[in-house]
């Protein structure tokens, strides 16, 4: 008789079970392919952003616009790095959730409120970006949206992660401050970190509805965030 | 594996191709930058950051070249000491509580135990030169972070995955050599990472070996304590749309090792692994998907230093660990996590009969035949950050583990090996199947009371059940059951069917003052456990040599008793002098802790004296200097039960330098630079010295020893 050879029941039980483990792995992995091919696109490009039009807004850039040449996009991330508010802000402090905060509303808004929503929009915010212009009373209060909108996102940061990276994440909301899209235009490099900046975003969601002097076009939105 | 990869890859590239790079650019406001970071102590809840230390890769750089031994190194954190085994398996153990009692992972993974002196411990896979981290908790750890232990976890892991941000591939390592001068001993290590943006491999390997050691003064050469071993592994790692999928396999394979405080040493060990896991971060919460698989073949018998002599011992283990875990971000504030955990071992221990021997044959001696222990657990965990002065976590946990085992059988059936005839007969009459039901709970809670002070408060209720080998090891013969225990002290242990999960509940506490990379620092953290069903050892009878007359050493069995912890861990930092490019610190490590047996009223085995260290490190430009005191007290407080041997005080001065000059670091250190002799307070009986020389005395520690290492990164 034998007491040694008797491993066929163990090994065997726990080959198939490592088997069927590694297929459901695999499963798993395939499904989240068809979910890659379906949306998102490929990490580590240039910066490209790619326009989602929500259907309630009319504003259309106009086709002729040269923001399409990925050089120059490039450079206007590079420039949204920097703070561009002009208006002085409230120091957030973390944590501190400014939803429930009341904001002044700035004069003149009825002025600014007559304008038309379509291209008026676009030209104005393309200044923002470009050269900082002297704040006016619209800019101020997209501002102080931004800022509401930072303070709900930052309330949804994980914690205890302990990785670095940096990730820009572009969103764009309607005016009931529903969220329409949101996506990465700056990898980390780090799916564990795109995809908690994307869950912090989505999971502030909805947002506040947006001041009606604000207009649609302003409505897309870009955050960085720097993990450290 | 390989086909596996062909296939990710083929799919990745589709799925490039098929994803339209639509440039339609859009003109977005800016928000101002979130910070995201994990500096507070409030935030590390989870790595318990008051009582729980990490060591990080560029510590393990200015170690690595004096150790191969990962439990040993450990020590330098306060709170951990190390039951001497092999040049490469020492058993760290946390605040007393001994290697089966704490959970250790390598990368996420535990590593059963495979032999009847676990000579080859999880840490024994791992080298210093290859690991990215170690993470210990030594006070309480989450449910979450694993069931089936009644200490802190040792989680050691290898970097995680790297891929390249610019497009273009990205190829990055390390690489590592040393020449220990004391024992002869020399290795390298090499890891290597080739990736692009979504796809990652990672070669590591690492070689170590060393003749025997030699004690400091005139204890001379410690014999048993030379060692070889050699690992490779390979990851494959691919990050994708909504996680990551990591693949790694590796083997190791050791052809010598020698134990100085054992009757065997392990003469081949070959061990091959495969770990899968998928983490997935979705909009809900993370998915973390785990599966891995070990195969483990041990042999032992004598080397040199114990010959002539054969007693061939063959142990072989299969373990399968699958793991499903859920975190919820149910708010700002709070996370669910949830998980379920299923753990498999497959053991067999056997001793081929010896030719012509009357006492080790005619059959094969069965040990433990086809031994199992499953364990299925369930946890569930609330960690909640009630603000940014205050979270806590609190979980619960069940572990239902099933134990079972075959029929025995002794060497054979001669008058010499009728106890064991007799224990056989008795074992195989028993009803070895076992289930235990346990219930695990922790709550902790971290309070910042002001940038400088923080407090972390905790208590946990945790039960283990007992491994194959103190409920299977059945022999009663004096070599039998000599066989058996990995305490290093040369008596003989008897397995118990009865013996019940060991329960306790720990209370912990640690204060921070000053801050960690500030002007100052200062940690102290104590603690209680008690623990109902304590697995110790009680007398049977004293043994005999081939002559009959008293060997020295006694039969015990594992029993149920209760015991109890208590001590205080203390770490600190101050620093000296700061100039532009120059930096002087000086730390300070303490622990004091003992524990009792209080069925029989005496100290518990192996518990470590008061010991304390002191270091001063001097950094400027490419310069680095240390120097390090370590005191350990004398060790009177002793296991009648054992004969545990006492040990004197001592003091050890260490001496480090490393320059490094265009990416290569080269250092040079000096250990135990008066070459004082001392003896190892947790070293066991110098069973190697002892066949060669007839005296029995305390493992000696190392004497000194000039250690030379180089490494580089690229
Ligand atoms: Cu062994």
């Amino acid at each position: 008789m034998s007491f040694v050879d008797q491993p066929s029941g163990g090994r065997g039980f726990a080959f198939i079970t490592a088997i069927a483990m590694q297929c459901l792995l695999l499963a798993v992995a395939a499904s989240a392919f068809t979910a890659y091919r379906a949306s998102s696109p490929p990490r580590g490009a240039l910066p490209v952003a790619t326009f989602t039009t929500p259907a309630t807004t009319p504003a259309q850039p106009p086709p002729s616009e040269p923001a399409s040449d990925a050089s120059k996009n490039a450079d206007q991330v590079q420039a949204r790095q920097k703070p561009v508010p002009a208006a002085p802000l409230p120091p957030v402090s973390p944590g501190s959730n400014a939803a429930g905060k009341s904001w002044p509303i700035p004069a003149g808004k009825s002025a600014v409120s007559a304008l038309p929503e379509n291209i008026a929009g676009v030209e104005t915010q393309l200044q923002i970006t470009a050269e900082v212009p002297a704040p006016s009373a619209e800019d101020d209060l997209l501002a102080r949206y931004a800022q509401r909108l930072r303070n709900l996102i930052h309330a949804r940061r994980p914690r205890g992660l302990n990785q670095e990276g940096e990730v820009v994440v572009q969103f764009h909301l309607d005016r009931n401050g529903a969220l329409q899209s949101s996506e990465i235009i700056r990898s980390s490099g780090n799916i564990r970190l795109d995809r908690l900046s994307l869950r912090m975003v989505r999971q502030a969601a909805p947002f506040p509805a947006a001041d009606k002097e604000i207009n649609d076009a302003q409505l897309t939105f870009q955050l960085p965030l720097h993990f450290h | 594996m390989f086909k596996s990869t062909t296939l990710l890859r083929s799919a990745l590239l589709a799925g490039c191709a098929l994803s339209p790079a639509v440039a339609f650019a859009q003109d977005a406001t800016p928000i101002a930058p979130i910070d995201v970071d994990s500096d507070t102590l409030t935030a590390q809840i989870m790595q318990t950051p008051i009582s729980g230390a990490r060591i990080n890769r560029e510590q393990l750089r200015q170690i690595q070249s004096s150790t191969s031994d990962t439990g040993a190194l450990l020590t330098e954190i306060p709170g951990v000491s190390a039951n001497t085994g092999g040049g490469f398996s020492s058993m760290p153990a946390i605040r007393g509580m001994t290697e089966q009692r704490i959970t250790i992972l390598v990368d996420g993974v535990p590593i059963d135990i495979s032999c009847p002196n676990d000579m080859n411990t999880p840490l024994s896979y791992v080298d210093p030169q290859t690991i990215d981290s170690i993470a210990v908790l030594t006070g309480i750890a989450p449910v979450s972070s694993g069931g089936d232990n009644i200490g802190g976890v040792i989680a050691v892991n290898s970097a995680p995955p790297r891929f390249s941000t610019d497009g273009t591939t990205l190829v990055t390592g390390r690489a590592s050599s040393f020449y220990r001068s004391n024992g002869d001993g020399f290795g390298g290590g090499v890891s290597m990472t080739v990736a692009g943006s979504n796809i990652s491999a990672t070669y590591t390997g690492s070689y170590t070996q060393s003749d025997q050691y030699d004690g400091g003064g005139d204890d001379g050469m410690v014999r048993s304590t030379e060692y070889k071993k050699t690992d490779h592994a390979l990851a494959l790692a691919w990050q994708h749309a909504t996680g990551l999928l990591q693949i790694k396999g590796g083997i190791q394979r050791s052809p010598y090792e020698g134990f100085p405080n054992q009757s065997m040493d392990m003469v081949d060990n070959k061990s091959w692994f495969l770990n899968g896991s998928y983490d997935g971060y979705f909009d809900w919460g993370d998915l973390e998907l785990k599966a891995a698989y070990r195969d483990t073949d041990h042999e032992m018998d004598f080397l040199e230093d114990k010959q002539p002599g054969a007693m061939p011992m063959l142990t072989e283990v299969h373990s399968f660990d699958g793991s499903a875990k859920v975190s919820l971000p149910v708010s700002g504030h709070d996370t669910l996590r949830l998980g379920a955990e299923y753990h498999h071992q497959w053991l067999d221990d056997y001793w081929p009969p010896v030719p012509g021997n009357m006492m080790m044959g005619p059959g094969t001696f069965v040990n433990i035949n086809g031994g199992t222990r499953d364990r299925i657990g369930a946890f569930t965990e609330w960690e909640r950050h009630w603000s940014d002065s205050l979270s806590s976590i609190i979980g619960i946990r069940y572990d239902r583990v099933e134990s079972d085992t075959g029929d025995v059988q002794p060497y054979g059936t001669g008058m010499m090996q009728m106890a064991d005839v007799m224990a056989a007969a008795a074992f195989n009459a028993a009803d070895h199947k076992k289930t235990d039901h346990n219930w695990s709970g922790s709550a902790i809670f971290v309070y910042a009371l002001s940038d400088d002070a923080a407090l972390e408060f905790g208590y946990a209720h945790k039960v283990r059940s007992p491994n194959l080998y103190e409920r299977y090891s059945w022999g009663r013969g004096a070599m039998a059951s000599r066989m058996i225990g990995w305490y290093g002290d040369g008596n003989g242990y008897v397995g118990n069917i009865d013996l019940d999960p060991e329960n306790a509940d720990t209370f912990s506490a640690a204060l921070a003052l000053g801050q960690t990379d500030g002007g100052w620092n200062l940690r102290i953290a104590p603690y209680y456990t008690h623990v109902d069903d304590y697995i110790d050892a009680v007398f049977l009878q004293d043994l005999t040599n081939m002559m009959g007359m008293p060997s020295g050493f006694v039969q015990l069995q594992f029993a149920n008793q209760e015991a109890e912890f208590y001590g205080v861990d203390l770490s600190g930092a101050v620093t000296l002098a700061q100039t532009q490019g120059s930096l002087t610190r000086m730390t300070l490590a303490a622990s004091w802790q003992e524990g009792n047996n209080l069925a029989d009223d005496g100290p518990l085995y192996h518990q470590m004296p008061f010991n304390a260290k002191l270091g001063v490190t001097h950094r400027s430009g490419a310069l680095e200097l240390n120097a390090g005191l370590e005191w350990t007290a004398e060790k009177t407080r002793v296991d009648a039960t054992r004969n545990e041997p006492e040990t004197e005080d001592y003091a050890l001065v260490n001496l480090g330098a490393a320059y490094t000059l265009s990416g290569i670091r080269l250092s040079l250190n000096v250990e135990n630079l008066f070459d004082n002799a001392y003896d190892l307070p947790l070293g066991g009986v110098s069973q190697g010295d002892y066949g060669v020389t007839g005296v029995l005395r305390p493992v000696p520690g190392r004497g000194r020893s000039f250690n030379v290492g180089l490494s580089t990164k690229f």
